[in-house]
């Protein structure tokens, strides 16, 4: 096994493209498994991608998807089944959804199918983080504390989306991280994609330990941001593939965190090895 | 067809910037060393051959500094590398008007001058506008830097990617007034708001003087631009430094890779992006 133990922590695998928003290709088991396995060379030496934490296609769990929540995982519990070895089941949990049912499926899957990591899309699933506001929060603390209290009680983290306005601003997290301050909550592309909300994110980390960031679209001088501020304890690498590619992905956390200043950092060895996959194997438990 | 690789953004400083805190020390060696690092491009291992050196932006806009005295050390390192570095000196047109320009003209062949650049984010100016107020004021700076790039057959580069003043439809009415002048839109205006670069890619779509640079841009997007507009008018740029040049590469090369993860270009295209198309527009021997 190569030294460098990567893990990724946001891909999905769709059997066929989501016919809901446009952006979700087919995307199978076997193309990420392709992609993972990839001839590549990683701080030196070559290597593959060990592991990888799979959601189901984002399009097939917006508000006006006629699935199931059970039919929206399908195709990924039937891959995680398939190749217990290197894929993680994800789930991607779409709060206007939630019943005693889904509370229930959601277990079974953490418990019986090694499903590690739920996540949560305010902009594509149409709601606010809950705030102070009793009047204008309420209503998201009801939907979305039950998740909270689940994934606390299953230990598993919560990886929230984050990357552009209104819903997924990432300092949004902040007052639901201080609340669940046990719940692992991981900011998804360190608040950048549309938008570059990296800074935000990173005060949220700063002021909450129980944060993570991945680092999917971040911009280079960002990741750099992020060890300065946080540590590289806290950072999580991911490609989001599909619609990215890993490689480059990997290529810019490793150039980023590896070359010389002002390009990198100069970070060492061990400690861009736990950027890579050690910090998300010690909270996943692997 | 040559498979040289280009890159037609970089910028170098032999000190720390004085004010900006971002434009950090980055040698004219330590350019040439990222240039040779092993780069695998569609499984062969390239080199960056050409690039087109700018100085430092944090010069060219404090301390009233002249053209001179901002573009020292790029004009010394072009004369050391002439064989592998380009000029392209940043003009602060709210400070260096015709006198000054036409020393740039007296550089083109001794400094291998190939492109001109403005900042207007850096420089604090709108382009102009279709209206005669507010921005008639930006003719009279902005328009003479056309008419230089007009006269010396040569391309601007316009940094884009924040607001107010980068936002890139905001190049339109200078490109139409100047229809016959290249305009490369840098960051395809992306730098700092990743979502403008849909906007760019509706500019280079309606305008025949427009291509769009691939710096600080994401995968999706970049995908999209070669659906719109093709890889005749997509350059590849590195933005080297602050960016690395391995991961800005390796997103480009990427959309060799067949669908969803990239377009399956063909090889030609592939290098006609990262390499061909800045050659001629900055009219690069490769």
């Amino acid at each position: 096994m190569p030294e460098t133990f990567i893990i990724d922590c946001l891909t999905h695998i769709s059997k066929k493209p989501d016919n809901v928003i446009g952006w979700g290709p087919k995307f199978l088991a076997e193309d990420l498994l392709s992609r993972m396995d990839t001839s590549r060379m990683v701080l030196g030496e070559p290597t593959h991608i060990e592991k990888a934490v799979v959601f189901p296609a984002l399009g097939n769990t917006v508000p006006t998807s006629t699935l199931s929540f059970e039919e929206q995982h399908s195709y990924v519990l039937e891959s995680v089944r398939k190749y217990p070895d290197r894929l993680i089941g994800g789930i991607v949990i779409h709060a206007r959804l939630w019943s005693k049912g889904v509370n229930a499926t959601i277990r079974s899957m953490v418990k019986d199918d090694g499903f590690r990591m739920l996540y949560i899309h305010p902009s594509l699933h149409k709601y606010w983080l809950p705030i102070k506001t009793p009047s204008e929060g309420e209503g998201s603390k009801q939907m979305l504390y039950p998740l909270f209290e689940t994934a606390q009680e299953l230990d598993i983290p919560i990886i929230i989306h984050t990357g552009e306005q209104p819903y997924s601003v990432p300092a949004t997290v902040d007052y639901v991280a201080g609340e669940f301050s046990k719940v692992k909550i991981i900011i998804a592309h360190l608040g950048t994609q549309g938008e570059m909300f990296t800074v935000e994110a990173l005060l949220v980390a700063s002021r909450n330990p129980n944060v993570y960031v991945e680092t999917s679209f971040a911009m280079p001088h960002m990741l750099i941001e992020a060890v300065h501020t946080i540590g590289p304890k806290r950072v999580i690498f991911g490609s989001n593939c599909p619609p990215l590619e890993p490689t480059q992905q990997l290529l810019n956390v490793e150039e980023a965190l590896t070359l010389e200043p002002p390009i990198g950092m100069s970070l060492s060895y061990e400690d861009t090895r736990k950027v890579m996959g050690l910090n998300l194997a010690g909270i996943l438990k692997l | 067809m040559a498979y040289t690789i280009v890159d037609p953004h970089c910028h170098i400083i032999p000190h720390r910037e004085p004010v900006w805190g971002w434009g950090p020390r980055f040698t004219v060696e330590q350019l040439i060393a990222m240039m040779d690092r092993d780069y695998e491009v569609m499984g062969e291992i390239k080199h960056v051959e050409k690039a087109v050196v700018m100085t430092g932006l944090g010069l060219t806009s404090v301390d009233h500094r002249g053209l001179v005295e901002a573009h020292e050390y790029v004009l010394e390192s072009i004369k050391k590398y002439s064989d592998r570095l380009y000029f392209n000196p940043v003009i602060n047109p709210r400070s260096w008007r015709s006198d000054q320009l036409e020393l740039i003209w007296e550089w083109k062949d001794e400094y291998n001058v190939c492109m001109l650049k403005l900042h207007p984010s850096m420089h604090n100016y709108s382009l102009p506008g279709y209206a005669p107020f507010p921005t008639d004021e930006s003719k009279e700076i902005v328009y003479p830097v056309f008419e230089l790039a007009r006269a010396m057959k040569v391309p601007m580069m316009i940094h884009m990617g924040e607001s107010p003043y980068s936002i890139p439809a905001q190049i339109a009415p200078v490109a139409e007034t100047f229809s016959d002048v290249p305009i490369i839109c840098a960051h395809s205006g992306a730098n700092n708001i990743p979502s403008y670069a849909v906007d760019a890619i509706l500019l280079a779509r309606t305008h025949d003087n427009i291509f769009l640079g691939t710096s600080w841009v994401q995968m999706p997007e970049l995908v999209q631009m070669y659906y719109a507009i093709g890889p005749n008018k997509i350059i590849y740029e590195s933005d080297c430094s602050p960016q690395a040049m391995g991961q800005t590469l390796r997103m480009v090369t990427n959309l060799h890779l067949p669908p969803p993860l990239g377009v399956g270009a063909l090889k030609d295209e592939v290098y006609r992006m990262i390499g061909k198309n800045a050659a001629e527009l900055c009219q690069i021997p490769i």
